[in-house]
């Protein structure tokens, strides 16, 4: 690390009634885009919040601030960026093509389900009252799947039941 | 399963981590570690979760007081009962006063400590239902869990009387 790759130090302490309060700052570098002065308190919440896992060190899009923590202040170094956009590309291709598959598996998942209460409605509508058995003649589907999609239904309030005897008739409202 | 988002919300120290640590069953923490900005615990209610948004009472969070309350049922401002405290406390229910839909109530907390206004005097002040409270002692938990469930009841329009006395 060399003293050019620095652009500001700032120690940013905290008051217990105003909250986070900046003590002071160096700034090293003529063309200055880290504005600290604005958004001191959204680095010492970055640094601070969150819980148990506490940041030593966050990548910006032009800078990086490394921050060490003394009791409640906090003394954070701006650095200028020396990322390695390549590397950042890769793991966004890898991420990107991740969530992809996910995406892609949940959206199909969803058009089916779709589908099937759409038939289901429609079968309801034709023949007004139909039991599960009756039901499942015109879906390759296990009774309890079809039951899960009419209890969907009816918690939409689209469809209601009856009960005659043991069976459950199913209807549109 | 249906979550009900519930505010602590008040000025730093007053307990409000404290009281959220006392739900939980956790031992409250005496070394005071503000909370940053905002900080999200969960409470299982049977088929319910109440979702507790704990917002640090520092002046320069207080802009942000306003989004976070949106969409609350409940919020439970938390005083630590002095008279300083209470009259600004009445500031922030002033304010909570004007975000419709939701229920504000008041925790009169660190009722062991001297020089402490009792609840009802603070209720007199704050005009908001207040209950005392000693955030640090953990036989209150029960206490503090029946009077969450009771205003959220009352919150969300149900009869509490099915829980009796608290």
């Amino acid at each position: 690390m060399e003293m050019e790759n620095i652009n500001t130090i700032a120690l940013i302490g905290f008051d217990i009634t105003k909250g986070p309060v900046l003590r002071w700052k160096k700034s090293y570098n003529k063309n200055n885009m880290i504005d600290v002065d604005q958004f001191y308190t959204n680095f010492y919440v970055i640094f601070r919040g969150g819980g148990k896992f506490k940041p030593k060190m966050m990548v910006f899009d032009q800078f990086q601030i490394v921050a060490f923590q003394n009791e409640m202040d906090l003394l954070c170094v701006f650095l200028d960026n020396k990322i390695n956009e390549e590397h950042f590309k890769e793991i966004k291709k890898i991420a990107e093509k991740e969530s992809s598959k996910f995406i892609s598996s949940s959206t199909k998942l969803e058009t089916e389900s779709d589908l099937i209460k759409e038939k289901l409605i429609q079968l309801l509508k034709e023949q007004e009252k139909l039991t599960i058995k009756q039901l499942k003649k015109h879906f390759p589907l296990s009774y309890w799947t079809i039951r899960r999609y009419l209890t969907d239904l009816e918690e939409d309030g689209i469809i209601v039941r009856d009960k005659e005897h043991k069976e459950h008739l199913w209807s549109v409202k | 399963m249906v979550s009900i988002k519930t505010t602590f919300i008040g000025y730093p120290t007053v307990g409000k981590t404290t009281l959220i640590a006392l739900l939980k069953g956790k031992v409250p923490d005496l070394n005071y570690e503000p909370t940053m900005l905002i900080d999200f615990e969960t409470i299982q209610m049977k088929e319910h979760e109440i979702k507790i948004w704990d917002i640090g009472g520092q002046a320069s969070f207080e802009p942000y007081w306003d989004q976070f309350v949106e969409n609350s049922v409940l919020n439970v401002v938390v005083t630590d009962s002095t008279p300083q405290n209470v009259l600004k406390t009445k500031m922030i229910i002033e304010k909570l006063n004007k975000v419709k839909g939701s229920r504000t109530i008041a925790i009169a907390n660190k009722q062991d400590i001297d020089g402490r206004l009792n609840s009802n005097r603070i209720e007199n002040i704050l005009r908001v239902p207040t209950y005392p409270m000693v955030g640090i002692d953990p036989n209150n938990r029960e206490k503090l869990y029946y009077i969450l469930i009771r205003e959220l009841l009352i919150a969300c329009g149900t009869d509490p009387n099915e829980l009796g006395d608290i």
